[in-house]
């Protein structure tokens, strides 16, 4: 582990790091940006990132849309690092909450997206392992559907219904107050 | 940009991958209808949302699981009240006893998804999970039978407190009973695990005591108020030991009191209500290990209740019950009703309107069963557990 504020670590946050999306857009991002990407820290580490880091499974509308996301969340990691040392701890906590405010309010908009988007920025959050992503992202589907009836759901996700009907009687028979 | 009014966007489909959707299921709300309702939804949901693995994550992930309501001892048997709205408002008839007691019985309380009940007439313990439904017998040792008053226990769930126990669907069940003089308290712990009870322990009390409120569970020990005696009887569960411990002297209660062990950042505590205020009370050791109250708090109920109702002290105002899961107390305070006070937030909510209740016995739980898997969540940990 190096230690924190190393002459090492500042010229490593200011690498830039190429990804390149499946559609062969290029897009440099700070090393700090991308290593929120636990899959791209990886690569980093065993020093694959010569000539950019291919993301196959990922188009570049999305990866701009993972990009906004990592930028946001390392610039607040850093700006809560380097807060600490400066404020006192009131105001610091005074800080903290003020970063925490905004970042809320910046993962609100982010999830203002079609379904469609939704979905692929999950399935790039799992494939470049960003657990903060693939939180937000689940969750908003999670809370999409709460509340709803099993019939709302397969509407909203386009669900065709394979239970049988005996399957389906099994199960609303031992909770038929969850239906009602 | 055509996006959001086309309707092949508009109906995209999720990812085809049960990982993913496994993701997306542990954050589904730990309220009764979400895993029914989203079990229904095709064969695949079902089948992830039954796994066991899933379910364990899931029962991790929500430790804190919601009251779904309370039961009320009533005079023929104990009766469940349901809090939360439809569609996860458990009928009452779901959660009812699985079988008719005796005309002689005694309420112990839920803990973990147990429920715990005592026939005195047959001298067993009774301890069932309504959720799942499965329910046991458990006759007392021979040392307890003896006269029909002063019992009291408590139920737990054996992987609470032995992180070896991997599957939910064991209990322990702790039984006291205060002497027929009121002047010595026994109590002996049952495992399920075992099917056995362990050695009695005994302790002198100083004075006249009893035990009617239900226990409180705090680290690895359980406590009861003793009335009349003013003091706690605590049951060490590792070290099946007893002790006494005093309640505060300086109290300065006036008028109609009332008394209750609450815990505090896992830590003993009570709550003392005198007239219209509560006094938070926290159990400190000092150096030498004696254990002696701090004052932490009083609360102002007007402060708090903002009401314009003319709330006044009687005999029914008291304490009805705490929720260890959710750190609520439960005040029944006429003309009101039943409110329900969370502890962190000073947060208050009406759960009976105009209705006095000197006990309640709050039920929380997940609900991970009926999925249609026999045996619900009990089968699924047995599955994973061999």
């Amino acid at each position: 582990m190096a230690s924190a504020g190393s002459g090492d670590e500042k010229a490593a946050a200011a690498a830039m790091i190429t990804l390149i999306s499946s559609d062969n857009e290029k897009f440099e991002v700070t090393e700090a940006t991308a290593t929120l990407s636990q899959t791209i820290r990886h690569m980093i580490e065993d020093g694959c990132t010569d000539g950019g880091v291919p993301l196959p499974n990922v188009t570049s509308k999305i990866l701009a849309r993972v990009i906004e996301y990592c930028k946001k969340h390392a610039t607040a990691a850093a700006g809560e690092e380097g807060s600490s040392s400066s404020f006192s701890d009131a105001a610091f906590l005074e800080v903290d909450r003020a970063f925490l405010e905004e970042l809320e309010e910046f993962d609100d908009a982010f999830l203002e997206v079609d379904r469609a988007t939704l979905f692929d920025l999950i399935l790039a959050a799992n494939y470049l392992d960003i657990k903060g992503l693939l939180n937000l992202t689940c969750q908003k589907v999670a809370d999409s559907v709460k509340g709803k009836t099993p019939e709302q759901i397969r509407e909203m996700y386009n669900i065709v219904n394979d239970l049988t009907p005996e399957e389906e009687a099994e199960i609303r028979r031992e909770t038929q107050w969850a239906f009602e | 940009m055509s996006e959001g009014r086309h309707p092949s966007t508009a109906r995209a489909s999720l990812p085809d991958d049960d990982d993913l959707l496994g993701e997306i299921f542990l954050r589904l709300p730990p309220l009764p209808s979400s895993l029914p309702r989203a079990s229904l939804v095709c064969k695949r949901w079902r089948r992830l949302l039954c796994d066991p693995a899933f379910l364990r994550t899931f029962r991790a992930r929500h430790h804190k699981p919601p009251m779904l309501g309370f039961f009320a001892a009533r005079a023929r048997s104990p009766l469940f009240i349901p809090t939360l709205s439809p569609p996860d408002r458990i009928p009452p008839a779901r959660f009812s006893l699985p079988q008719r007691l005796s005309n002689s019985w005694k309420f112990l309380g839920c803990r973990h998804g147990f429920v715990a009940c005592l026939d005195l007439n047959r001298m067993e313990a009774l301890v069932w999970k309504p959720v799942t439904g499965s329910h046991h017998h458990i006759p007392f040792p021979p040392e307890f039978h003896q006269n029909k008053c002063n019992y009291n226990g408590a139920v737990l769930s054996s992987a609470a407190s032995d992180s070896h126990v991997c599957h939910s669907s064991a209990f322990k069940l702790v039984l006291a009973h205060i002497g027929s003089d009121y002047k010595s308290v026994s109590v002996c712990l049952y495992e399920s695990e075992s099917g056995k009870w362990g050695k009695i322990g005994s302790t002198s009390l100083t004075c006249v005591s009893l035990f009617y409120r239900p226990a409180v569970m705090v680290g690895n020990a359980v406590y009861w108020f003793l009335h009349f005696s003013n003091s706690i009887l605590q049951f060490d569960l590792d070290g099946q030991s007893l002790a006494i411990m005093k309640t505060p002297e300086d109290t300065h209660v006036t008028g109609y009191s009332h008394i209750h062990a609450v815990p505090h950042d896992n830590k003993l505590g009570l709550a003392i209500l005198s007239k219209l205020s509560i006094q938070f009370w926290e159990s400190e050791a000092d150096l030498d290990g004696v254990n002696r109250w701090v004052l932490r708090q009083t609360v102002k109920l007007h402060n708090l209740l903002s009401l314009s109702m003319d709330i006044r002290a009687t005999w029914q105002t008291v304490i009805s019950g705490f929720d260890e899961d959710n750190n609520s107390i439960f005040l029944s305070l006429p003309p009101i009703g039943v409110i329900m006070i969370q502890l962190e937030t000073m947060q208050c909510l009406k759960l009976l309107e105009g209705r006095y209740m000197d006990i309640c016995y709050p039920s929380t739980s997940l609900y991970t069963a009926g999925l249609g898997i026999d045996g619900g969540d009990d089968k699924a940990e047995m599955l994973n557990s061999t």
